[in-house]
């Protein structure tokens, strides 16, 4: 039977190669939203004992979209750093890294450039 | 033939030809050699490298087992409460497990394995440290997560060596 888990490789190769993009809400989810689907990726803290982990969740799309399967990992667990590497993808998405890396890097050429003149 | 005949044949260019023609067929046979041993060359390395792997699966099992008895020893003792010997019993658990995955490359998908090990054993390890000194600080719901995660990954370790040596769980 096929998990939420088997979506994770397909959905951080779809980010990278910019098919799907992602959003953050401000308090630190991260999601994307498919014609049909959403899906959430979190990480957290134990109140407990201050360990962390993150969590992943397939809901139907729509406001209260029913879930559908999630998943969740302490960072004690194998499949954190699988999880790990969805969060990193998604965070970059959501806040643009590649935009910002670009327009950085277009202007220390315009500062280096100011300089050797 | 006559030697005026040869001398004759020679220069109208009929023996260079068929040198040519000896030559290309001694060439092709050769081709045809060189490709033979190559294909026996190959299949060769390719037993070769099988047996090796094979030969690793065999001691990868052998040291995950040795793996799972030290780390069911060492949660007894933990449940027990002897937590100066839960602590020497962590590193030879950390190098069975870390030499289990050794065997292991990134095709079988436990690549970070050994990282794992290492680093829940050493959250394990500071954690015992804590309880044996009666440090307040001691969080044993951490030595769960972590106990668990090393429970995990012997699983994963031994899924992925059943699986290469063509076998299955009884419950799959």
């Amino acid at each position: 039977m096929q998990t939420i888990e088997d979506l994770i490789e397909p959905v951080i190769d779809a980010t990278n190669e910019g098919i799907i993009s992602w959003d953050d809400d401000d308090v630190g989810t991260f999601s994307t939203n498919l014609p049909d689907y959403k899906i959430s990726v979190w990480s957290w803290v134990d109140e407990h004992d201050g360990s962390s982990g993150i969590s992943v969740q397939l809901r139907s799309a729509g406001l209260n979209g029913e879930l559908i399967d999630s998943t969740g990992a302490s960072e004690f667990s194998t499949r954190y750093e699988r999880l790990a590497s969805l969060l990193a993808v998604a965070r970059r998405s959501a806040r643009n890294v590649d935009e910002i890396i670009g327009l950085i890097k277009k202007e220390l050429a315009v500062l280096k450039k100011q300089k050797s003149d | 033939m006559t030697s005026d005949q040869i001398i004759t044949a020679l220069f109208e260019g009929r023996i260079p030809n068929i040198v040519t023609w000896v030559g290309t067929v001694f060439g092709l046979v050769g081709l045809l050699v060189t490709y033979r041993q190559a294909v026996a060359a190959k299949s060769a390395a390719e037993r070769a490298a099988k047996i090796v792997m094979e030969f690793e699966s065999k001691m990868a099992l052998s040291r995950l087992s040795v793996a799972s008895s030290q780390f069911d020893s060492l949660k007894n003792i933990i449940g027990l409460g002897h937590y100066q010997v839960a602590i020497a019993l962590v590193s030879p658990l950390r190098r069975s497990l870390i030499q289990a995955t050794a065997a292991l490359t990134k095709q079988d998908d436990v690549e970070s394995g050994g990282a794992v090990a290492t680093k829940n054993l050493r959250a394990v390890e500071r954690q015992l440290d804590l309880a044996a000194r009666g440090d307040d600080k001691f969080q044993s719901s951490i030595v769960v997560k972590a106990l668990s995660g090393i429970d995990e990954l012997i699983t994963d370790i031994e899924t992925k060596l059943l699986y290469r040596r063509g076998g299955r769980h009884a419950d799959n």
